[in-house]
């Protein structure tokens, strides 16, 4: 009797577990696709809010399941009407986002604005050092978002060279897309670059391939493509 | 742009589920306390057919009641009415019927708790 109450308990906590699990993933998709580092102060208060309020339910059967999807309805609500307002209001989106700091400014370091943003010295550095940059003469303007990460201007004579610079007039560029996945065609993806499959076959028979012997092939136009075969198994 | 229906529809329906658990979490206690009210009575004149056929009323409409119940209230609160109610079965039996008015108070009590729990007073708020 006593471990049949634990089975139920436990197929009580399995079904609840399955049951948040889609709804938090439901709710951050609904939130956007932006990883932890480019949070936004609000969005990241969400996040927390909805792990650890999804957790309740799932640890404590007493507690009804809706206790814990209300709040997290609420949350992913108000989370989507306040981006939504702050992408028209833009004072309430400083009041709440904060805004973007200057501390380079013309190669001087704005020493001020760094205190006034809880920045060291050695955050800056250390952020510099991430983006490649070791030496801070190298950079003409740095600025802390309002998401934490630095974005930086480096002077002229650091700049990585561009075709523009050199005067070079590069041709378009295409978007390569993946007409066969692990054996898998793609029609959308052959539609997208105004191809067919009887073109595809022609272009595999060509080289005695079969679509399940391609491991992935990426196409910008019929003369333009890249064919990489499937690995044997050993 | 669907974000915001979704956020729209989201929120109008936790405000819906809200409001309709309260009103109905308002009638159901409301009618459970009456019922136990003329189990109060019945016990207190010792007629043993009325307060079974009274206490038998409560049971039928706490079975309808429980599962929604369970659904938006912590399930220890709702265990415990559910728990003095059947004790009323035990007390009948013994015709211990002091008991079971004072039973039928302690439960009309823990009904009226939980529903001033729920209600979005100022109180329950803070």
């Amino acid at each position: 009797m006593q471990s049949i109450i634990v089975v139920i308990a436990m197929l009580i906590s399995m079904i609840r577990t399955i049951v948040i699990y889609f709804l938090v993933v439901l709710a951050l998709r609904f939130m956007g696709k932006r990883q932890i580092g480019e949070l936004e102060p609000t969005e990241l208060v969400v996040t927390i809010l909805i792990s650890n309020i999804a957790s309740l339910p799932m640890q404590e059967t007493s507690i009804p399941l809706i206790n814990g999807i209300i709040p997290i309805l609420i949350l992913l609500s108000l989370e989507i009407f306040m981006s939504c307002i702050m992408l028209k209001m833009q004072s309430l989106k400083k009041l709440i986002a904060g805004k973007s700091l200057l501390v380079i400014d013309k190669g001087t370091i704005l020493q001020n604005e760094l205190k006034r943003a809880r920045y060291t010295i050695e955050d800056l550095m250390q952020s510099l050092r991430q983006m490649n940059i070791f030496d801070i003469n190298e950079v003409q303007y740095a600025i802390i978002e309002t998401n934490g990460r630095l974005s930086v201007m480096k002077k002229p004579p650091y700049q990585e060279v561009t075709a523009q610079m050199l005067n070079l007039q590069p041709e378009n560029a295409e978007l390569p897309r993946m007409v066969i996945i692990d054996g898998v065609i793609s029609k959308k993806a052959l539609g997208e670059c105004n191809l067919n499959e009887k073109w595809l076959y022609n272009v595999l028979g060509q080289k005695r391939l079969k679509p399940g012997d391609v491991f992935m092939m990426t196409v910008i136009n019929k003369n333009s493509y890249n064919i990489i075969k499937k690995e044997k198994q050993k | 742009m669907n974000r915001i229906y979704i956020a729209i529809v989201s929120f109008l329906l936790v405000a819906l589920i809200g409001i309709s658990g309260l009103v109905f979490l308002n009638k159901a206690t409301r009618d459970l306390i009456d019922l136990f009210k003329d189990v109060k009575e019945a016990a207190r004149g010792e007629h043993y057919n009325d307060v079974k056929e009274n206490i038998e009323k409560v049971v039928a409409k706490w079975n309808k009641l429980e599962p929604i119940l369970s659904s938006f209230k912590m399930h220890e609160d709702i265990d415990e009415v559910g728990t003095s109610i059947y004790s009323l079965f035990e007390l009948l039996e013994s015709q211990d019927f002091p008991s079971i008015c004072l039973t039928c108070n302690i439960t009309i009590s823990k009904l009226h708790y939980i529903l001033e729990s729920e209600l979005p007073t100022i109180k329950n708020l803070l």
